[in-house]
């Protein structure tokens, strides 16, 4: 073949791509434009029954109708956009309209699918309406990670030992997503997960110790008081360093007590560890030893040390103002800026 | 022209023609590559945020915090409104450094009178060197809101500054007329918490010109009918949907855009921040940062994320924009000279084999084989090596092959994330996409050419930029909202 025949081939090879590329822009728009006009009038009826049946005690026949006739997308769409916002009867309410819809049954079914993309719909609906489908905890071994977030999100309706102990093996889960939806799905289960969370640190590795007490600290419930007081001795800095922020966090004498003495640690981030707690109990009685940090050889640490002295109040002031006249340049900088974080009420 | 002159062009042109056709070749294989891998990567994309719902991070108090680096310079117009998007990001922790690089006008006047702003002492750790900071400003309204005036030392100085004051497990650069949209920093932050291993992630950015905007949020998404705006949408739809979104898959980005983009502090901190004597910043410092974690272990992987979006007020005069492409050519050379030693290096991985070669073969020489190719063109054409007729032909099969890749851009962002609603704004693209080959490619290949010319000359200047600025512009009168 000639070059010249072969630009001449290549070139209608090329106009017809580019033919077929605008008309698939041209089609997709007028798709998008058909769509856009066709779903708003029926996701505002159906917003319009939903709401009218929510406030009539989920009596509406024609909520029914109208929803099964959307996309399951449309239909994933709502729930998303109310369920959020719903509470108790009105919670309880929309689980039973979903369900006379038939979506229960039909999230179950989507659990079941082969297709990844059918298990995460199907495990979202549940979460959406909170179905506490025995199906969907099966997803929590799912292989797909974005499934196994979705499930770990829904088991806040199946506060169950067995459920809790699933989540708290996912806090060492290799995908990142998953580890802080089990993270954050323990937070809002509070109560029930706090003792399986107890004898779970005794038992952890260093990675699930670590997550595990990202969890506590941020419950901070009073049980939590002889794992982290086990924990303020571990050998690994990180683990110290959280455990001692959990006793910050939980304040009994003895908790304050070891909070104390790891102001003497040999690592930095665990001394800026027990000077946070320290602040956040504004444990005054502290200040003089807290003082003496605000000359720590490591800069954080200096500065987390005035800014504890800083919550202690008047007697940490007191402390404050003389070591603004410090011979100690750092001392004085960081005692000069905590002071006037005082006087602006600014957090640091 | 006398006869051996003619033999001698004839002689001459054979293997550069040859030479110039197999990069031909070469450039158009790498592009239809990284479109492919642009389409599965953004199937991947899309999957993974419907499997990490949003509002789980918005509404989680385990999200790592994040501090956003804003660095202004000479911004009073619109550092106000710039300032209370920021703050009212949909982030739970969020923390706004905003870095006032020796401005000559009022913008500290401004920011202290709107944001109530009281000095504090300056006390912070200066883990990288900077240029001296003259005033630090916290606010008594905005307890995240922290305010740095410091010396002129130009952009990468100031972020150094916000570097050493953040708070934040993760920082994110932006230019100080960047708008963000609300939900952007979340979708930013997912490959960071599904990932350790992500050391950066970038977002798509988007020329702002023409679009309705209200209190630093866009109203509406619009076409620019100006046509240096209405070109750079296509050129930016495809740098990063078609080249970014690509090398995501077949190796990782070496640019993070300095106008948004996401990075782990720490790492930044022991890379030493952003380099001052480049102007390539924000290539440098990923490129770095890729490099120290392959040398020294810890997090490599920068991403790109498709779906947050930033919006930017691009150049609309031929000087700003020549000055803005000759810059960023010269970037892209430093960049490319200071970290040579990546190219081919198999310890580097993907790195160093797939991404750098292509940067150099692809990036960095395209303009001086495009030149060569129109001088070569030209030649033959004048000593009668082609006809006029095959030249015309593989001109447009040149033209018709960069149109296929920005139609094809174009139906990926459509597909992805309908952004452009009304079909008059479609029509707009398809015709800038044409426009594009008609004196603006040329001028591209100009521009490049003249930066890659100043760098060997050793200028490393940036240039008068420019801006219209964008507090508040109302939507045209037959837009909707989207």
């Amino acid at each position: 073949m000639s070059p010249d025949a072969l630009v001449r081939m290549v070139l209608f090879s090329e106009s017809l791509m580019l033919v077929v590329g605008v008309l698939l822009l041209v089609a997709h728009a007028a798709w998008w434009w058909w769509y856009d006009r066709w779903s708003a009038v029926r996701v505002n009826a159906v917003r319009a029954s939903l709401r009218e049946a929510l406030a009539g005690g989920d009596r509406n026949p024609g909520f029914t109708r109208d929803f099964v006739r959307l996309p399951m997308r449309l239909q994933i769409y709502l729930l998303g956009e109310l369920a959020p916002h719903l509470t108790g009867v009105e919670r309880q309410s929309l689980r039973r309209l979903a369900q006379r819809a038939g979506l229960l049954a039909k999230a179950e079914r989507l659990c079941r699918s082969w297709f990844w993309s059918r298990r995460l719909f199907g495990a979202k609906i549940c979460t959406l309406v909170g179905h506490p489908a025995a199906v969907v905890l099966t997803l929590l071994t799912d292989r797909n990670p974005s499934v196994r977030a979705q499930a770990i999100e829904w088991a806040i309706h199946r506060p169950e030992p067995a459920v809790v102990e699933a989540l708290l093996g996912m806090l060492g889960d290799r995908d990142g997503r998953c580890r802080f939806a089990a993270q954050d799905t323990l937070v809002k289960l509070g109560h029930a997960a706090v003792a399986p969370l107890i004898a779970y640190l005794a038992t952890a590795d260093h990675d699930g110790t670590l997550g595990a007490l990202e969890v506590a600290l941020t419950m901070a419930d009073a049980r939590l008081l002889a794992p982290a007081t086990a924990l303020a001795r571990a050998e690994s800095p990180a683990v110290r360093a959280r455990a001692i922020a959990l006793l910050g966090a939980l304040g009994s004498a003895e908790g304050v007590a070891l909070v104390e003495r790891a102001l003497d640690d040999d690592a930095a981030v665990v001394r800026q560890a027990a000077l946070r707690a320290l602040g956040g109990l504004a444990h005054w009685p502290a200040a003089s030893r807290v003082a003496k940090l605000v000359h720590d050889p490591v800069w954080d640490v200096r500065r987390q040390a005035a800014l504890c002295l800083r919550a202690f109040g008047a007697p940490g002031a007191l402390f404050l103002r003389q070591l603004r006249h410090s011979d100690d340049p750092v001392a004085s900088s960081v005692a000069r800026y905590a002071l006037d974080l005082s006087a602006i009420g600014a957090t640091a | 022209m006398s006869y051996t002159l003619a033999a001698a062009i004839e002689a001459l042109m054979g293997p550069v023609e040859a030479a110039v056709l197999a990069y031909f070749v070469l450039i158009n294989v790498c592009y239809t590559g990284l479109l492919v891998a642009a389409v599965f990567e953004m199937r991947r994309t899309r999957n993974e945020a419907v499997g990490i719902n949003d509002h789980i991070v918005v509404g989680s108090r385990l999200a790592p915090t994040i501090s956003i680096l804003a660095p202004a310079y000479n911004e009073e117009a619109t550092i106000t409104a710039s300032v209370q998007s920021l703050l009212t990001l949909d982030y739970p922790n969020l923390e706004v450094v905003v870095i006032a690089d020796g401005c000559k006008d009022q913008t500290i006047d401004v920011l202290k009178a709107e944001f109530s702003l009281v000095e504090v002492h300056r006390a912070y750790a200066p883990r990288v060197h900077t240029k001296g900071v003259v005033a630090l400003y916290r606010s008594v309204r905005h307890a995240n809101l922290v305010v740095v005036d410091k010396l002129n030392g130009g952009k990468a100085d100031a972020l150094n500054v916000g570097l050493n004051l953040a708070s934040g497990e993760l920082v994110c650069a932006i230019d100080a007329d960047t708008l963000i949209e609300r939900g952007a920093l979340v979708r930013l932050a997912r490959p960071m918490i599904i990932d350790p291993e992500v050391v950066a992630t970038g977002g798509t950015i988007r020329p702002v010109n023409a679009v309705p905007t209200k209190n630093g949020q866009v109203l509406d998404v619009t076409v620019p009918r100006n046509m240096l705006a209405g070109v750079q949408v296509v050129e930016y739809l495809r740098a990063f949907l078609l080249g970014r979104l690509g090398l995501n898959r077949l190796g990782g980005n070496l640019i993070i855009s300095g106008a948004f983009g996401l990075f782990r502090r720490e790492p930044m901190l022991a890379a030493g921040g952003w380099l001052h004597d480049t102007v390539g910043e924000d290539m440098e410092l990923v490129v770095r940062l890729r490099r120290l974690g392959y040398e020294q272990g810890g997090p490599s992987k920068v991403i790109f994320v498709p779906d947050p979006t930033a919006w930017t007020e691009v150049p609309e005069s031929w000087g700003v924009l020549g000055r803005q492409r000759d810059r960023w050519h010269r970037g892209l050379t430093d960049t490319l000279w200071r970290h040579r030693r990546l190219i081919g290096n198999p310890h580097f991985g993907a790195m160093g084999l797939i991404v750098f070669p292509y940067f150099v073969l692809v990036e960095l020489l395209a303009p001086v084989v495009e030149a060569l190719g129109l001088v070569v063109l030209a030649g033959s054409l004048a000593v009668g090596l082609i006809d006029q007729t095959f030249a015309l032909l593989f001109f447009a099969l040149a033209i018709g092959i960069g149109l296929i890749l920005s139609v094809a851009t174009l139906l990926l962002d459509q597909a992805a994330f309908m952004r452009f609603r009304r079909p008059r704004d479609l029509a707009w693209l398809v015709w800038w996409s044409v426009a594009e080959n008609l004196g603006y490619r040329q001028m591209t290949v100009y521009w490049r050419l003249r930066g890659l010319w100043k760098y060997m000359r050793g200028r490393s200047d940036w240039g008068a930029m420019t801006r219209k600025g964008f507090a508040t512009k109302p939507p045209v009168s037959s837009a909707r909202p989207s």
